[in-house]
C-alpha cells in the first residue's frame, strides 16, 4: 500500500544498510553497513571507483533491487532513476503514459512547479506529440520524453545515475526545469561528469569500494579528496552504462492463454 | 480519526493506483491489436461461444434434432444456463491460467510504488470487467429474444460472484508462483487444471442430473458449488442437492487467507533480482 507521499520536511535514514559490491561474487557486501540520515535539502554526488556499486546503490534506492542488510526509512518519495522509461511498455501512447504515471504520482504532480501545459509544450517543441506510440519515437526523443516525465513530478528524493542527455543541448529545457524543481529537495547522482555536480549538487559523498565512507562533505572538497585519496575517480561517464536499470522487466505478449483447452 | 483518514486515503491511492495499471495493460494491448481496445473482449467471447456451440450441439445430437429435453430444460433456457455457468467459471478460469504464466506484465514494477499484488490484481480486474461484460450481455440478448426474465436472489447472485472472485484471485495467487518453475512442468499443471475445472465446475452439467454415487467425485470442487448457486440465485426452483453455500464461503477465505500469507512470505520471488 502506498502511505509514503510527498513530504514537506523528508528525510531518509540509512539503517544497517548493506549492498553487494562485486557483480562477480554475491557474498561481497559493505564492511561496516551505513547507519547515518540524510537531511532534506543535500544534493549528495557519490563518488567511487566501484561501477557496481554506483549502479546497486541507484537501484536499491529506487526500490530495483533489495539491499543485502537493512533498509531505508523515512517519509519521503524518492523517485525513479531521473530519464529512465524502463516501466513504459514501447506499446503504450505518449498519453497513455503520462496518464498511468500521473494516477500513481498523483501526489508529486500536485506539487510540481512544472504546470502541465509547460510539459506538453515542450514535448511538442520536440515533436512528441500525444497521441503517439513510444516505439515510433526516435532514439533522442525518447531519452527526452524520458527526462520529461521524470522532470514534471516532483519528488522529495531524485536519483540521478545518468547524465550525458541531460547535460547534452537538446535536453537544455528540461535541465532547466528540473533544476528548478530540485530546488530544497534531496539528490543522489552517481554520475561522474564534474560539470553536471558543480550544477546540480551541494555535498560530495566519496565510498571505498566496499562502501566504506571517506569523506562526507561540501562538493567542492569532496572532489578535491577525491582526487587526491582515490585512485582514478574522475572514470568516464561511459562506464555508468554497462549497467541497466530495467533487465528484467520486459512484458509478455504470449497468448497462450486463450484458446488452450 | 485521523488514522482512520490517513487509512482511507492510502486505499483511495491504492486503488487507483489499481485502476491505472489496469488501464495500462489494455492501452498497451489496443495498440498492437486490429481490433483496438476490443481485443479484451473478443478472446474470451471465442471461447465462451465455441463451449456453447459443443453443449448445444451435443444437447441436438442426443435428443434426435431438438433442443429441449433435458432435465436443465425444464428450469432454464439453455443459453442461460451455459452463460450462469461462464460467469462463474471463467473468471476462475482465466486468473488461474494466466497466474501459471507468471506476472506477465512487469514493466511496471520499475516504479516503486507498484508491488506485485498490484498487478496481479489489475489483471483480474481487466479480466473480471471483460468477462462480465459478456455474460451479462448474453444474458440481456437471451432476456430480450425470449422475454422471460428471471432473477429471484439477485442478493444471493451478487455475494455468489463476489466469493468466486475473491476465490480466484486467492488461487492465482498460489499459482503465479508456479510460474518461475520449468515450463514444462507449469503447462502440465495449466493443462490438468484446465481439464479438472471442465469437467467438474458443472459448466455442462447440473449436480441433480448426477446419479447420487457419482455426485462425490465433483462435489469436492468449491466452483461446482459457486454455478450451482449462481444458477439457483436465478431460479429458486432449480434444485441444488449437496451444494453448499457455508462449503463455498470457507472456500473462498481460507484460499484467500493461504494466498496472501504465500504472497507476504514470498513476495520476493516475482521481484527476481535484476543485477544478476
Amino acid at each position: 500500500m502506498v502511505v509514503v507521499t510527498a513530504s514537506i520536511n523528508p528525510v531518509l535514514r540509512f539503517q544497517d544498510f548493506s549492498l553487494r559490491c562485486d557483480k562477480s561474487n554475491p557474498q561481497i557486501s559493505f564492511e561496516t553497513p551505513w547507519n547515518w540520515v540524510c537531511d532534506s535539502r543535500k544534493r549528495i554526488a557519490i563518488i567511487t571507483n566501484n561501477s557496481f556499486l554506483r549502479y546497486q546503490l541507484i537501484a536499491s534506492m529506487s526500490g530495483l533491487v533489495s539491499p543485502v542488510t537493512g533498509q531505508i526509512v523515512g517519509n519521503s518519495v524518492i523517485g525513479w532513476p531521473v530519464g529512465g522509461d524502463g516501466g513504459l511498455d514501447r506499446k503504450l501512447r505518449v498519453s497513455h503514459a503520462f496518464s498511468f504515471l500521473s494516477t500513481v504520482y498523483n501526489d508529486c504532480l500536485d506539487q510540481s512547479l512544472v504546470s502541465i501545459d509547460e510539459f506538453w509544450n515542450i514535448l511538442s517543441d520536440t515533436g512528441i506529440e500525444p497521441g503517439l506510440v513510444i516505439k515510433e519515437l526516435s532514439r533522442d526523443q525518447k531519452d527526452f520524453l524520458g527526462l520529461a516525465l521524470s522532470v514534471i513530478f516532483s519528488f522529495d528524493c531524485y536519483l540521478i545515475p545518468k547524465t550525458r542527455f541531460l547535460m547534452s543541448k537538446p535536453a537544455k529545457p528540461l535541465k532547466e526545469l528540473l533544476l528548478r524543481q530540485i530546488e530544497g529537495k534531496m539528490l543522489f547522482s552517481t554520475s561522474a561528469n564534474v560539470q553536471f555536480q558543480r550544477e546540480f549538487c551541494t555535498d560530495g559523498l566519496v565510498l571505498g569500494p566496499l562502501g566504506q565512507i571517506l569523506f562526507l562533505g561540501p562538493l567542492a572538497d569532496a572532489i578535491q579528496w577525491a582526487d587526491q585519496n582515490l585512485e582514478g575517480s574522475n572514470v568516464l561517464e561511459s562506464e555508468d552504462d554497462s549497467f541497466e536499470f530495467d533487465l528484467n522487466l520486459s512484458n509478455s505478449d504470449s497468448t497462450d492463454d486463450g484458446m488452450d483447452f | 480519526m485521523i488514522f482512520l483518514r490517513r487509512f482511507w486515503a492510502a486505499m483511495a491511492r491504492q486503488i487507483s493506483t489499481i485502476l491505472a495499471l489496469a488501464a495500462y495493460e489494455n492501452d498497451r494491448k489496443s495498440t498492437s491489436s486490429s481490433v483496438g481496445s476490443w481485443e479484451s473482449l473478443i478472446n474470451p467471447l471465442q471461447i465462451m461461444l465455441f463451449f456453447i456451440g459443443i453443449r448445444i450441439g451435443f444437447r441436438y445430437l442426443l435428443s434426435g434434432g431438438s433442443l429441449g429435453g433435458s432435465a436443465t430444460s425444464l428450469y432454464f433456457n439453455i443459453v442461460i444456463f451455459m452463460a450462469a455457468g461462464f460467469t462463474i467459471y471463467f473468471p476462475f478460469r482465466q486468473l488461474a491460467i494466466q497466474a501459471l504464466s507468471g506476472l506477465k506484465l512487469r514493466s511496471p514494477l520499475y516504479y516503486k510504488r507498484i508491488e506485485p499484488l498490484d498487478i496481479l490484481l489489475a489483471l483480474s480486474i481487466n479480466n473480471i470487467r471483460a468477462l462480465l461484460t459478456l455474460t451479462l450481455g448474453l444474458m440481456a440478448l437471451i432476456w430480450a429474444l425470449t422475454w422471460d426474465f428471471r432473477m429471484d436472489s439477485p442478493g444471493l447472485a451478487l455475494c455468489i460472484y463476489l466469493l468466486t472472485v475473491v476465490m480466484a484471485i486467492g488461487f492465482g495467487i498460489c499459482l503465479v508462483f508456479l510460474g518461475s518453475y520449468n515450463k514444462f512442468i507449469t503447462r502440465l499443471i495449466k493443462r490438468l487444471i484446465n481439464r479438472i475445472l471442465i469437467f467438474t465446475s458443472g459448466l455442462f452439467f447440473a449436480t441433480f442430473e448426477l446419479p447420487l454415487y457419482s455426485r462425490p467425485f465433483v462435489t469436492w470442487n468449491p466452483l461446482l458449488h459457486a454455478v450451482e448457486l449462481f444458477r439457483y440465485s436465478l431460479n429458486n426452483e432449480y434444485p441444488i442437492p449437496d451444494i453448499s453455500l457455508s462449503y463455498l464461503i470457507w472456500c473462498a477465505l481460507i484460499l484467500l487467507g493461504f494466498s496472501l500469507i504465500l504472497y507476504r512470505t514470498n513476495e520476493s520471488l516475482l521481484l527476481e533480482s535484476v543485477d544478476d
